[in-house]
């Protein structure tokens, strides 16, 4: 059982990992992008967060089957 | 921000009938988890965009990216949140279709910010340029 508790563990660290990492990369673009050419910001924020609410739905899914290992498959751990 | 608003009522429009037709092709319980997938998807996205598209346009940098973090973490607290009260509370419960209807919600709203995008820059290639 304790099992079920580190895989849900593992899943959302590393789920957070890579959005961090992807969200990251993203900012520093944006930054670039407009430091670059300043009078293409707005457009480019807006490409940014749409970007960025697609990235971190990866590691929602990943916290959603986290808690479905923790409340339903082992629910006497939580 | 219409644009931003305009997602999310795509998503409650079809969330609603998707989730009648679950009801009617299977099952009470499978259409009941549907709907809180969906939910669970909805709400964190509209507060993730809210945040977002308030900061957005010519603001100092400092006070788009304080908008970004905030946006983010309420996302990912209100999404967290939604599933463990989804699995903790509902039952009986259907896994499998409330990953479902967060699924269909994914969907959605990547068709739907695809369609936005598209328009906007639609609008700015259609608008003409002055020339001094």
């Amino acid at each position: 059982m304790e099992l079920v508790l580190i895989a849900a563990a593992i899943m959302i660290s590393l789920g957070g990992l890579g959005a961090a990492i992807g969200i990251g990369m993203l900012g520093g673009k944006l930054i670039e992008g407009s430091a670059r050419q300043p009078e293409l910001a707005p457009k480019l924020q807006v490409t940014f967060f749409l970007g960025a609410g697609l990235v971190d739905a990866i590691p929602i899914i990943g916290v959603g089957l986290a808690m479905y290992l923790i409340f339903v498959v082992a629910p006497g751990m939580a | 921000m219409a644009g931003v608003h305009r997602i999310a009522l795509m998503q409650l429009a079809t969330l609603v009938p998707s989730c009648l037709l679950v009801w009617l092709a299977l099952d009470e319980t499978t259409a009941l988890s549907w709907m809180c997938g969906g939910v669970v998807a909805v709400v964190p996205q509209a507060w993730f965009a809210l945040k977002l598209f308030r900061a957005r346009g010519v603001q100092p940098a400092t006070e788009i990216a304080r908008s970004a973090l905030s946006g983010e973490a309420g996302k990912f607290l209100l999404s967290a949140a939604g599933f463990a009260a989804v699995f903790a509370l509902l039952r009986p419960i259907e896994p499998g279709a409330v990953f479902a209807g967060y699924g269909v919600m994914l969907v959605v709203q990547t068709i739907g910010s695809w369609r936005m995008l598209m328009s906007r820059e639609q609008k700015q290639t259609e608008t003409p340029k002055q020339e001094l």
